[in-house]
């Protein structure tokens, strides 16, 4: 075998880690199969403009609507995680600082599949709302709303408004429009939604309702991970104020034991006297 | 499973063009083969080149084979070519022939040959491996497999077939290990995932709950990488069967709650199946499939068979989302989230009524204490489900659950449901002796004598046989049968003479000989009990307390008092604490032996100064002192007794000694006959006095005893019937000092007063006071009877009702029974419950211990009630009660004012002009009401009545509206 075929294989291997890492690169697939790197594209007035050379020397612009981009091909923005953890311990004002950059980078490509607008807008106004920044809350959600992106997003969009109308103090409006909005809606934001429904319940002092309406996201929306420690403090809450210290104790345990590091889990260890 | 044809070798491949290129660039002529005793290998490999393009695997491989054995005679390789590239070479004609074992056994020669470098000798044992497992050679192959992953890219793909063929070999363990190095270290990709659903599935198997459950993990948020999506959720939920049975609840719930819903699995799989099938379509259209392709398609294949026949299975499972809603309830049940279950159980009983659910329902509301709903989930079940073997058991828990909340009527019916249908015996002897329990609480120990006979025919060596007898005796004794409760007693410790109730039968043997007076006997029972049970058994109190009542009954005092002196060495419940101290006291006082009687009770307060009948102490020394003629004695003990407590607003029982104490103060001392009476102390110097002895040194001058030391004026005050006084001083304490500051007692009569004087939001904080803080305290149920009183007042009745209803199941009504069973009537008439509320009133007016001014008030309320009825004699009955006021109840002047007015207006509605008239003025002639607002009220009525019959004018509106 010649030199060069017998190291074939090892320059193989070199190539596919060479596009390995290029895989972790900024790349805007084009619905025409090209491929332009981002380092490479600049957005202006809508469009994405693109430099390319010419094979003879030079340099030209390709202006590519944001239509005819197929999908981002981009790593996961660094700040969303940091984003997430530091609004899962109440630290809302970093959370946002942290995430609205990527929003505002995302926004232009709100719809184009591989954008993080979605996780950025979702982070932005669940900071919005646990700050109480109602007017950028109500403007996120209507924009969210405005954007119809999917199904589980404008719905969250809308349970945001419910709530900031129950926190002006119309629960009743806020219960009609949380019968509408889950209708036909998907899990995260029928899960939402009784949570909305605990909290009213709690502010009614209706502490069995506002119970049974925490422990509904814990049954029936296991899955619904971020929620979860909103849920079962709720739930511990309502428990204790209706008279079952046990199961008060039991739920909140439950969060200490496994939503460390929370907002609500550092609340509960301070109701268990810890 | 199938093993896919290995690629050519891209290795040899490369080989190939480069022999290619070698023999053109060598400018070696063309020697026709017939001029040749033997083609040289050269044009051989031409020829197989050839081949191998039109797809004809099988020449090639014969060709090889030939060159092969060329070279086993030891003819030299051409230059650049080496025997392990040759052998390779044949190895992968020969398998592309699906001549497997042939392929084996050539690759297995590659190691050893010249020129095997270690890419070759990797591809070379994916050869033999794949060829073996072919063969089902399973053992063979792994060692073949795990050299192939050993070299080159292939790695992935050679685990994976390892760990298949560890299984196959029958070699779990290296299975798992195989599949667990692919899975921490393999690409992702759908192999990954295959791999991860065989791991998980080969732990299933062998029990491996740990490592089922790390797999479940690794599994989240990785399901995009799996095909066979309907196979992953039933083994999820195989898993979290096996968890489940392995009582490892949270991790069965974690399994179960992966499960999609059966539509969303559905819709998924088969849009996951169709996109398998256009690629087994693609592939499979292909005129010449690479090797490459021909091994994806095998997988692929295998893949969408697997898939296809999981998703047949959930489809045929029309109601799996039950099933699976079912385990997560009992999963939560289980690990006590007893609320959770409820809830999915309510969930699922809205789609599909079932029996296990509802049971399990009933059990979780009875787990958790909610008890109210245990009892209609019960009803539910027995109404949807009258025969089903499951509804005795949850009519026992709701059962159980009535005992809890003290319904026991309900309790009673819900046995009597469970034990009509109870369908195993022991089912039926629980409730039976359940039942027999419930009626005795109740009081019917008639029936409970019945049904613990009944029990003993039905179960004569039932497990509770021993129960039953022993409470059928009890129930003799409670009817006052004593003689019959005697034998039964007898009968019950000759059966069983170590029994449960062996103590208290002899103790029972030992009250029944009391009785009849007996006392001898009473006695030498009471020895004997104290001879042969420990010294710290619990009854060993009231033995000694029977004993000190019969020594006392046989007139044997000294001895009477050695056993009550005795049984208060021990922890007595309060009652019997109480009535030993009463009793030793008595006896002390029959011997006029004041002195040590004073000495019980001073030792009795020093030693438990927290106790309640630090009150008592308190007392009877000041009792017993003024029966000594000292008075000042008395007053001092108490007040010195006082002085401890003052200060402290927690300890409300200081308000009831303050009452003793200033009846003390209030009354004048008794003096003997031959002295000179002096006159009564004037109730300022009273007041100093009070002050002086509450306040001292150690007091100081706290909120709370000053506030104290103004209610034991107060009271005084009352005492010597200075009305005005008294409200001078509850005014003064109410705006000088915030509720926070005033024990419950305290709070309780402000509130009271301002109540009383038309202040009722002035009152509510006091009230409300007593609620937030002092929820336990005696005086509790003047809180919530006084927040009661203020919301009828203002006209929120069913708050109202709430309050006093409160106040009887929380604090027991202590001190204010009288006004809340009034204030619950007032409540329930203003709601319009008419029939409660008479019954409200009846009761009050017939409790003998109320007997006065408030069987007037409920007898004028009787009235209001009937009056509100419909009943065609409404206004007949509602007048013969206020009769009933005016003529037998003359004292209660307000009352009698109400009657008659009332009773006018009654007449009115019944258009009896006349008689109203006549009742008015007979009202008129009582002068003892003429000073009462009611009073002019009701003259002006007259006057307008006697106008209105007399000239005819229109009649203008009640007055007692």
């Amino acid at each position: 075998m010649s030199p060069r075929t017998r190291f074939l294989p090892a320059l193989l291997v070199l190539a596919l880690a060479c596009v390995t890492n290029h895989a972790r690169a900024q790349r805007y697939l084009l619905k025409d199969n090209s491929v332009i790197p981002a380092n490479a594209a600049t957005l202006r007035d809508g469009q994405l403009i693109a430099t390319a050379n010419f094979a003879g020397g030079g340099v030209f612009e390709r202006r590519i609507a944001l239509g005819d981009i197929a999908r981002l091909d981009f790593p996961i923005p660094d700040g969303l995680a940091e984003a997430e953890a530091a609004l899962l311990a109440g630290n809302h004002a970093e959370s946002l600082r942290l995430v609205t950059p990527i929003y505002q980078r995302f926004a232009p490509f709100a719809a184009i599949p591989g954008s993080y607008f979605v996780q950025a807008a979702r982070l932005r106004l669940q900071a919005q709302m646990a700050s109480g920044d109602e007017a950028n809350a109500t403007a996120t959600a209507n924009e969210l709303i405005r954007l119809d992106l999917s199904p589980e997003i404008k719905g969250i969009a809308h349970m945001a408004l419910a709530e900031i109308v129950a926190r002006k103090g119309q629960p009743d409006v806020a219960a009609l429009m949380i019968e509408e909005i889950v209708k036909d809606a998907p899990p995260v934001v029928q899960a939402r939604a009784w949570l909305l429904r605990g909290e009213l319940a709690t502010r009614r002092a209706a502490h069995e309702e506002a119970a049974e309406a925490f422990l509904r996201v814990q049954a029936f929306y296991g899955d619904q991970e971020s929620l979860m420690p909103a849920a079962l403090l709720g739930a511990g809450r309502a428990l204790r104020a209706y008279g079952d210290k046990a199961m008060s104790e039991r739920i909140l345990g439950d969060l200490l034991d496994n939503y460390t590091g929370t907002a609500e889990a550092a609340a509960a260890k301070k109701e268990l006297g810890f | 499973m199938s093993y896919p044809a290995p690629a050519i070798p891209r290795h040899a491949a490369s080989a190939w063009f480069s022999l290619v290129l070698l023999v053109s660039l060598s400018g070696l002529p063309a020697i026709p083969l017939e001029a040749q005793p033997q083609i040289s290998i050269e044009s051989q490999l031409v020829e197989i080149e050839t081949y191998f393009k039109k797809g004809q695997a099988s020449q090639a491989a014969g060709i090889l084979d030939r060159i092969l054995a060329r070279l086993d005679a030891g003819e030299a390789m051409p230059a650049g070519l080496s025997a392990a590239q040759i052998r390779l070479a044949a190895a992968t004609a020969h398998f592309q022939s699906r001549n497997y074992a042939r392929a084996a056994e050539i690759a297995a020669t590659v190691p050893n040959s010249p020129g095997a470098t270690p890419q070759i000798i990797g591809e070379a044992a994916m050869i033999q491996g794949l060829g073996l497992a072919l063969e089902k050679k399973f053992d063979e192959a792994l060692p073949a497999f795990k050299a192939a992953a050993a070299y080159g890219p292939q790695r992935d793909r050679a685990l994976l077939y390892a760990a298949r063929a560890a299984y196959q070999a029958g070699k779990p363990d290296e299975a798992i290990a195989g599949y667990n190095r692919l899975l921490e270290s393999g690409l992702r990709d759908r192999d990954w995932g295959d791999a991860a659903l065989a791991l998980i599935s080969l732990h299933l198997e062998r029990g491996n709950l740990a490592e089922a459950k790390r797999g479940l993990a690794l599994m989240r948020g990785k399901l995009d990488l799996v095909d066979n999506l309907a196979g992953l959720n039933i083994l999820y939920l195989q898993l979290g069967d096996s968890l489940f049975a392995a009582k490892d609840y949270d991790a069965a719930l974690a399994a179960y709650r992966t499960i999609y819903p059966r539509e969303r699995l559905l819709n998924e799989q088969k849009a996951i199946n169709a996109q398998l099938d256009a690629q087994i379509a693609r592939i499979t259209s292909l005129p010449r499939p690479s090797t490459t392709d021909q091994d994806l398609l095998l997988r692929l294949t295998n893949r969408r068979e697997q898939a296809g026949a999981a998703l047949e299975r959930i489809t045929a499972m029309a109601d799996y989302d039950n099933i699976v809603r079912y385990r997560l309830g009992l999963c939560f049940q289980e690990r006590g989230g007893t609320w959770q279950a409820a809830l999915i159980y309510e969930d699922l009983l809205t789609r599909h009524p079932d029996p296990a659910a509802y049971y399990n329902l009933v059990r979780a509301y009875a787990d958790a204490g909610r008890f109210t709903r245990v009892r209609t989930a019960a009803e539910r079940f027995q109404k949807a489900f009258p025969a089903h073997e499951l509804v005795p058991k949850a009519m026992f828990l709701a059962a159980l659950a009535a005992g809890r909340t003290r319904d026991v009527d309900a309790q009673l019916r819900f046995l009597d449901q469970a034990v009509e249908a109870a369908s195993t015996p022991d089912l039926r002897e629980t409730i039976l002796l359940m039942r027999a329990n419930a009626l005795f609480t109740l009081a019917r120990y008639d029936d409970a004598g019945r049904a613990c006979a009944n029990y003993l025919k039905e179960f004569p060596k039932g497990r509770f046989a021993e129960e039953n007898t022993y409470l059928e005796a009890m129930a003799d004794l409670n009817l006052g049968r004593a003689s019959r409760a005697e034998e039964k007693l007898k009968a019950y410790l000759a059966a069983y003479p170590k029994g449960k109730f062996d103590a208290d039968a002899r103790y029972r043997l030992a009250t029944t000989a009391y009785a009849r007076q007996d006392y001898q006997l009473a006695i030498k029972i009471t020895i004997n009990w104290l001879l042969d049970f420990p010294t710290d058994h619990h009854q060993r109190g009231e033995i000694l307390s029977l004993q000190g009542d019969a020594f006392s009954g046989a007139n044997q005092i000294d001895d009477a008092v050695a056993s009550y002196t005795a049984a208060l060495q021990i922890k007595l419940p309060d009652e019997l604490l109480g009535y030993v101290l009463d009793e030793l006291t008595r006896l002390h006082q029959t011997r006029r032996d004041y002195d040590t009687a004073v000495a019980i009770w001073t030792d009795f307060a020093r030693e438990n100064p927290d106790h309640p009948y630090v009150i008592n102490a308190a007392y009877w020394i000041g009792r017993l002192r003024a029966r000594q003629g000292k008075n000042s004695e008395a007053i001092d003990a108490q007040a010195g007794i006082l002085r401890r407590y003052v200060t402290e607003p927690q300890f409300d029982n200081v308000e009831r000694l303050l009452i003793e104490f200033a009846s003390h103060l209030a009354q004048p001392a008794r003096t003997k006959k031959k002295e000179d009476t002096t006159p009564p102390v004037s109730i300022l110097e009273l007041y100093e006095r009070v002050e002086t002895l509450l306040i001292n040194n150690r007091t100081g001058k706290s909120p709370t005893s000053v506030a104290r030391v103004l209610f034991t004026q107060a009271e005084i005050a009352i005492l010597r019937n200075e009305p005005d006084r008294a409200g001078e001083l509850y005014r003064r304490i109410a705006t000088e000092f915030t509720p926070d500051t005033l024990p419950p007692g305290i709070l309780g009569k402000v509130g009271d007063y301002l109540f009383r004087v038309g202040q009722p939001e002035a009152a509510r904080p006091f009230f409300q006071r007593i609620v937030d803080a002092h929820a336990r305290s005696v005086f509790a149920d003047f809180g919530y009877q006084g927040l009661g009183q203020v919301a009828l007042r203002a006209g929120r009745p069913q708050e109202a009702l709430d309050f006093f209803t409160v106040a009887v199941d929380k604090t027991g009504a202590r001190f204010k029974l009288r006004e809340i069973t009034l204030g619950r009537g007032y409540a329930l008439l203003a709601l319009g419950r008419l029939d409660e509320a008479r019954q409200t009133f009846e009761s009050v007016a017939a409790n003998r211990a109320w007997r006065g001014e408030s069987t007037a008030e409920s007898l004028v309320a009787l009235g209001d009630t009937a009056r509100k009825s419909s009943a065609p004699d409404a206004f007949a009955k509602a007048q013969a009660y206020y009769q009933r006021v005016y003529i037998g109840y003359k004292r209660f002047l307000p009352w009698v004012a109400a009657a008659y007015t009332r009773g006018a207006e009654s007449f009115l509605a019944t258009g009896q002009r006349d008689e109203a008239i006549t009742t008015l003025q007979r009202m008129m002639t009582d002068d003892r009401l003429s000073s009462l607002p009611a009073f002019a009220q009701a003259r002006d009525r007259l006057r307008e009545l006697i106008a209105q019959r007399d000239g005819g004018l229109p009649s203008t509106p009640r007055f007692d509206s």
